[in-house]
């Protein structure tokens, strides 16, 4: 009997890792990607940054991504004095490798030159709360979820096999969901800002009240601020500031991150 | 040879018996020194006995500094005598001198008070002589030294902070020197650099060629006024021949090598070389003509001075390098005097120093586009060799500085997360970090684990499999809690089981055991299925047993012929065909069916 259960738990683990391997491999085979990132290097290296954008273009149009591409981006449209773009590139590359430390300091290097519209607005207590988990990406995230889960099963098993643990079991996997469940609104969160994070490339974007040039203006951004696009009418996206305020800004002025 | 070492032995003997003699003392005297040879060579060395009598107290006495030797204390000495029932004590201090230089020397005498007595030594008289040294084949040396030290200073008149060259030289005539240690200088008022490697030599000084251990370094006054330089101590050995002369009671009395005697011994006897003191006079420097901005470099220097780079934006920093070389006391060099317009912002320089080369590196800022150049370096020093002031000035260095592009602003940021405070040269020309050399963990733009299907399937797989398994497991807990359960879940299939057993006997037309068989079917199949002893189940019991429990009339009604048709055979040894039996069997099956889907 237990030989067979034994078996099973075996065959669950070994799908767990297949899985774990498969998430660290999701590149396609081929060497394009990796010959054009080496090719905007050569270009950055040379002093070509105009170049070497084009090259990491080319990579990003292959469909393919990853921090460091991002952050090499970044650092080329610095280096063109374009601290937007650069901004919009080393916030998609934070996405990937939050962590990174080079990444964190040429970001808040590229923010500090810029100039920030420092009025009224707060920023809400949420905010505050998914920042304490700006430490992981997306894919850890859900990771951290997937080993919560696991150690759940863990433990729903151990209940059925030791005698003593059955009483403490239940308030173990308690917990376990307990944990669970902030990192699924972060998660949430996260996937929500995924096609709506946009950045401001331009030097000042009047944000108006209404879709069309001559409205009045309600807020000025600058620079490299974040913005949530809401909504798309032609020409014109409807954004979201931090403080909630809503207007239109004009498509060319901002860039999904 | 042994006749030779005999013959040695007995004058020896004799020759310490004279000696004795020669400082024999009269009984009144208490305190008295005696030398075991008044007779030497530069570098021979003597015993010098410090002798009290009829007193054992006395305390070991610090030899004073006796000219023309050095002095090492070797030990004491008791003595006690029983003459004609009177017992008399002495105590002797030994000491051992090297002769240093050539002449006559007088030895004491020496005063020393003792309990409220002061007791006065004889004096002794001792000649040393020259010893022929190799190469310098002259005879008119007899009065030189044949070891000493010297101490050179370049000027004896200085003006504060004015560096001078010193030379502490050790010359050595003749003589085996080992183990020269660094001289140890003594002063006051000065600043002395350590001491660099020193250089041998030889110097032909008063006729004489000496072998020379020049010490080189530089000191400069930190005080005006008259100031005593030195002396300086140097510590060495000189290898010392005693060929049998400086024989003691003690090797008569432990027996005494012959070769020793016939080729002599070598010791290496320390010794301190003390200079003179000199006398510096050290001169304020004036303060007429003193330039602005004189910081008290003394010396003669040269300025050179350059910026870089000569176009910046505003807020951009321009470095400017200012070397300062020449001869002087590079201690006293400061950073120029630069004056520093308000649009211009400045960080203290860093300074290094490369040999006689000091440098001082500055950060300089242009705060706004209008500066059109960076000031002007002024540097005053004080040249001793002209007594004067002198000013060297480089500059004003023109530059072009630029507005600054876009939104910059002309400050320098550090990042918000930053709370460590910088120093300036952190702070200046910060600049984004160099890009990645590997392209890292390349991925499809936009695939993430939470929109996999692969990994929401494997989620989906785990989930119904620990269902699964709990429910499977609770399941074989009720098996095993639940006996009734149990045979139930059992009771079909060892049923059909059994019918194809039974089936077996009908080809083998074994009609008997083919109804036992079918009976016994029916009997495990009710108790298995109602959990009842199967013992009690008979023919009649088995219709009774189905009655209270919903079962159709049919179903009984066919059960009931089965029983009867079984009865008939294994009892009445009815004759039935195997038609029949085969019916019977699927008669049996149905009952089980229809029993099976009951509540």
């Amino acid at each position: 009997m237990f030989k067979h259960i034994d078996k099973y738990i075996l065959l669950f683990f070994i799908m767990m890792s297949v899985f774990i391997y498969d998430t660290g491999n999701c590149q396609e085979a081929g060497s394009d990607p990796a010959y054009l990132f080496y090719k905007g290097n050569t270009h950055y290296e040379e002093g070509n940054y105009t170049e070497a954008i084009k090259a990491y273009d080319s990579l990003e149009q292959t469909g393919h991504e990853s921090g460091n591409i991002y952050y090499n981006m970044g650092n080329s449209y610095f280096k063109i004095n374009e601290p937007g773009m650069a901004i919009l590139y080393y916030e998609r590359a934070l996405r990937l490798m939050p962590r990174d430390s080079d990444l964190n300091s040429n970001y808040n290097y590229a923010k500090s030159g810029l100039t920030f519209d420092i009025s009224e607005h707060k920023v809400p207590l949420s905010r505050h709360f998914l920042n304490l988990f700006s430490f992981l990406s997306l894919n850890e995230l859900t990771l951290s979820v997937s080993f919560l889960l696991l150690a759940a099963a863990a433990a729903f098993l151990a209940r059925m096999y030791i005698f003593a643990f059955r009483k403490r079991s239940l308030f173990l996997i308690f917990l376990v969901f307990i944990l669970i469940l902030p990192l699924l609104y972060a998660i949430t969160n996260r996937i929500n800002l995924l096609n709506s994070e946009a950045v401001v490339i331009t030097e000042i974007a009047e944000a108006r009240f209404e879709p069309f040039k001559s409205a009045t203006s309600h807020y000025t951004l600058y620079r490299g601020m974040k913005v949530r696009i809401i909504s798309e009418k032609k020409d014109w996206f409807k954004i979201k500031r931090d403080d909630n305020k809503l207007a239109w800004v004009m498509a060319h002025e901002i860039k999904r991150i | 040879m042994k006749l030779i070492a005999e013959y040695k032995k007995t004058i020896f003997i004799f020759l310490y018996i004279f000696l004795i003699s020669a400082t024999a003392f009269s009984e009144d005297v208490a305190f008295q020194i005696s030398a075991n040879r008044n007779i030497i060579q530069t570098g021979d060395a003597i015993q010098l006995n410090f002798k009290f009598d009829k007193i054992r107290d006395v305390p070991v006495i610090e030899l004073p500094d006796i000219e023309g030797f050095s002095s090492r204390y070797l030990g004491p000495s008791t003595e006690m005598s029983i003459v004609n029932g009177k017992m008399t004590s002495s105590i002797t201090y030994m000491y051992r001198l090297v002769a240093l230089k050539t002449g006559i020397f007088a030895i004491g005498p020496f005063s020393f008070k003792h309990n409220n007595d002061t007791f006065t030594s004889n004096a002794l008289k001792v000649e040393v002589s020259s010893l022929a040294a190799p190469g310098s084949g002259s005879t008119n040396q007899a009065a030189q030294d044949r070891i000493f030290l010297v101490m050179e200073p370049e000027k004896t008149e200085l003006y504060i902070n004015e560096e001078i060259p010193l030379k502490i030289k050790l010359y050595v005539n003749g003589l085996s020197v080992r183990n020269i240690r660094y001289p140890e200088l003594k002063y006051e008022g000065f600043s002395v650099e350590e001491l660099g490697k020193p250089r041998q030599y030889q110097e032909r000084k008063n006729g004489v060629i000496y072998d020379v251990v020049e010490f080189n370094t530089t000191f400069y006054a930190t005080k005006t006024g008259t100031l005593d330089l030195g002396p300086a101590v140097l510590g060495a050995s000189i290898i010392v021949k005693r060929q049998g002369r400086g024989r003691s009671p003690l090797d008569d009395f432990f027996g005494n090598d012959p070769m020793n005697d016939l080729f002599g011994r070598s010791e290496a006897e320390p010794i301190e070389l003390t200079t003179e003191r000199i006398s510096i006079s050290v001169l304020p420097l004036p303060e007429k003509d003193r330039p602005e901005g004189f910081d008290g470099a003394v010396g003669r220097f040269s300025m050179e001075a350059g910026i870089s780079p000569a176009s910046v934006n505003t807020g951009d920093p321009i470095t400017m390098k200012i070397s300062i070389s020449g001869n002087g006391n590079s201690t006293s060099v400061t950073s120029p005097l630069i004056k520093i317009p308000d649009n211009i912002k400045v960080y203290d320089p860093q300074v290094t120093q490369d040999g006689n080369t000091k440098i001082f590196e500055q950060i300089f800022i242009p705060l706004s586009h209008e500066v059109t150049a960076l000031p002007e370096a002024r540097f005053s020093f004080f040249n001793p060799a002209s007594s004067q002031y002198e000013t060297i000035v480089r500059g004003p260095f023109s530059v072009n500085v630029a507005k600054t592009v876009g939104s910059k602003r002309a400050v320098i940021v550090d990042s918000q997360k930053d709370t460590v405070q910088r120093t300036a040269e952190d702070s200046i020309g910060r600049d984004i970090i160099y890009i990645k050399e590997s392209p890292g963990d390349i991925r499809k733009t936009g695939q993430y684990l939470y929109n996999s299907p692969l990994y929401l399937g494997i989620h989906l797989t785990a989930l119904i499999a620990l269902a699964a398994f709990y429910f499977y497991r609770k399941k074989i807990e009720r098996l095993k809690n639940n006996t009734g359960y149990a045979r139930r879940l059992k009771a079909p299939d060892q049923a059909a089981a059994s019918i194809k057993e039974a089936a077996k006997f009908i080809d083998k037309n074994m009609t008997a055991e083919f109804h036992d068989s079918v009976f016994s079917i029916i009997k495990d199949y009710i108790s298995d299925r109602f959990n009842i002893v199967s013992a009690g189940i008979t023919a009649e019991s088995a219709p009774v047993i189905l009655q209270g429990r919903d079962v159709d009339t049919e179903t009984m009604q066919k059960l009931q012929a089965i029983l009867d048709q079984c009865d008939l055979a294994r009892y009445a040894s009815a004759t039935i065909t195997g038609e029949t039996m085969r019916k019977s069997l699927t008669e049996l099956k149905k009952v089980i069916e229809r029993l099976e889907r009951l509540k």
